[in-house]
This record gives C-alpha cells, structure tokens and sequence, in this order.
C-alpha cells in the first residue's frame, strides 16, 4: 500500500504549496497481478505515461502512474477505473499525501515469431489466449498466429490464401 | 454480407485503398503483393466467431448479425482488438480508435467494392460470393478450352 507521513520538505524544494489541510488525498491503486499493461488507462489520460524500454531480460513495456490526484482530478480516478479491462485499477481515500510521485509497473514483451519485434506484454496475449476457443487460437500448420505481430499475421494470410493461385501462375509462364 | 475477394482478379491498383481513405481518412484494407505473382487485398473478415468481439472489454466491438459492428463511444483504445485479429486487419495505433472495415452502412454497396476497376471486391453473402467466384472461374476454363479447339480446328 501507497502512502505515509507527509514530506513538507520534498514539497517546499519543489515549490509546492499544499495549503492549511492537506488531506484527504485521493490515491491511485493499481493491482500488479491484474494489469496486463495495455494502454487504455495512459491513452485517457497523459499523466500516465507508457514507454518502451530494452533491459537484460529484453524489451520492457513500462508504465509510470502517478500516486495521488488534485482534488479536481476525482472524476479521472472514477474513468481510469472503469477504463481499466482488468479491473486492476481502484482509488482510494487517504488522510496522508503519499511520499513518493509516481510508481510504476513493468512488462515483457513478447517477440513477433517472423521480424522479432516486440510486439505486446506477455501478459496481454496471456489475457487474450484465455479467453479465446481453442480452435481459433490453432490455426494452420505452422507457428500459431498469436506468435506474431498483426503485420506479419498479414503477411501469413497473403501467403496462405495465394499459394494456390501463385503455383498456378508460375506454372503458366513456364 | 461481406466483402469478398476474387484473388484471380486482383491488379495491385489499390483503388480500393483508395476510396477507403476518401471515406475514413485512413485506409482500413491494404493491398500487397505477393512473390510478384499475386496481389492479394486484406481487411476486416466480420469473422462468425470474431476473436476482437471476444477480447472487447466494453462492447464496442461486438456481432451482429453477419457483421462486427464498432461503437466509437464505447471503444477505451486499449488495443486488445488489434492483438486478438489472426489477420491483423484491426488497426490501431494508440492515438487512434480502431480502424477496422464497418461495411460502410451509409453505402448500399461500399466505395471500395464500386472503385474496383476488375471487380475482384465482391459485396453479398458467401452464397453470392462463392456463385459468382465459380462462374468466373469456369468461363475461364471454357474460354481456354475454347481457345484450344480453336488452334485444333485451324
């Protein structure tokens, strides 16, 4: 949980003026095992930001929300929970201003089996993967197309409904 | 109804793309080559089951009857959609809504389908489709068989 004893002087460095009565404060609540780090909430609004980023274990998604709202800012706490797919975030009340600004969550992301790009976080096709029938995720004979980014799926669909016609027109030049 | 594709008549013109954009600012089907010898349309299959719908937290995409109707005010651009499509024919960057093929309701046929030059977009249910595609394919058959006799006889 978020949130402890007021910092005065974090806020008188950074020239903040927090007024007579601080609180209470409305805090951010994001449940790291529910996000799937798509990008609903950071598309609505742009304090929360998304950023790509390569580390040892490889391409990372991250995502950088802030830890409390202004006072005005209430009726966006309310949207980003019910734009959340997840439901992975809430916002709570609390009588202190939490110390630190901003935390963040980070995702793997999951390579395109054709190019190599990252494509989504793990967790997102995770999500997808579980509520998909079977029979569509099993499609054709070779890697599944969830293993590839929407480009190369393209690309994979070209191919397998031209073959036939491809091997007709090569033969007819001959 | 559906757009379907008659791969034998494709010219790589992208007329279709064409007037798709003149109609949504951005072109929801891309025509590519394919080896040099095929070119070959792709866009949005309203799939009977549509993985998209199944993933849309919100509804905004969603079935209907034969199509895969999408609600811009519903839709959160969490690009879920774009991520479920096995034909990578949902768009979606994250500034935008999802492009995808809505049939263009305001059209009783779609522009793309009346700017093909060869005819190869095909509007109407599978039935009509798979009719026309047949009968196209077998006057090409009698025309070379046709054609054939003709060289016998000369």
């Amino acid at each position: 949980m978020i949130g402890a004893d007021v910092d005065v002087d974090a806020d008188v460095k950074s020239g903040r003026d927090l007024g007579p009565s601080p609180g209470p404060w409305r805090v951010l609540l994001v449940d790291e095992d529910r996000c799937i780090g798509c990008r609903a909430c950071s598309n609505l609004w742009r304090e929360i930001s998304c950023a790509l980023s390569f580390s040892e274990a490889g391409p990372e998604r991250t995502i950088k929300f802030p830890t409390a709202f202004e006072e005005f800012e209430a009726r966006i706490a309310e949207s980003l929970a019910e734009v959340c797919p997840t439901g992975a975030i809430s916002a709570a009340l609390a009588d202190d201003r939490p110390e630190e600004e901003s935390f963040a969550l980070t995702f793997r992301l999951a390579r395109c089996q054709r190019c190599r790009t990252p494509f989504a976080t793990e967790k997102e096709m995770d999500y997808i993967q579980d509520r998909l029938p079977e029979e569509i995720q099993a499609r054709s004979s070779a890697a599944s197309w969830m293993e590839l980014c929407p480009s190369c799926r393209r690309s994979a669909e070209r191919d397998a409904v031209s073959r036939e016609l491809i091997v007709a027109r090569s033969w007819a030049s001959r | 109804m559906e757009i379907y594709v008659d791969l034998e008549r494709c010219i790589f013109c992208h007329a279709c793309e064409v007037a798709c954009e003149r109609e949504h600012g951005e072109s929801r089907i891309s025509v590519e080559a394919v080896k040099d010898r095929a070119s070959v349309p792709v866009s949005c299959h309203h799939c009977e089951v549509a993985p998209c719908a199944i993933v849309c937290p919100t509804g905004a995409l969603r079935q209907e009857g034969g199509e895969v109707a999408f609600d811009e005010g519903l839709c959160t651009r969490c690009g879920l959609c774009r991520l479920a499509c096995p034909f990578g024919a949902a768009e979606a960057d994250p500034a935008s809504m999802v492009q995808k093929c809505d049939l263009c309701p305001d059209w009783d046929v779609p522009p793309c389908v009346l700017t093909c030059p060869t005819e190869a977009l095909i509007f109407g249910d599978r039935d009509l489709a798979t009719v026309e595609i047949r009968r196209r394919a077998a006057s090409r058959i009698a025309q070379s068989y046709a054609a054939a006799v003709g060289r016998e006889r000369a």
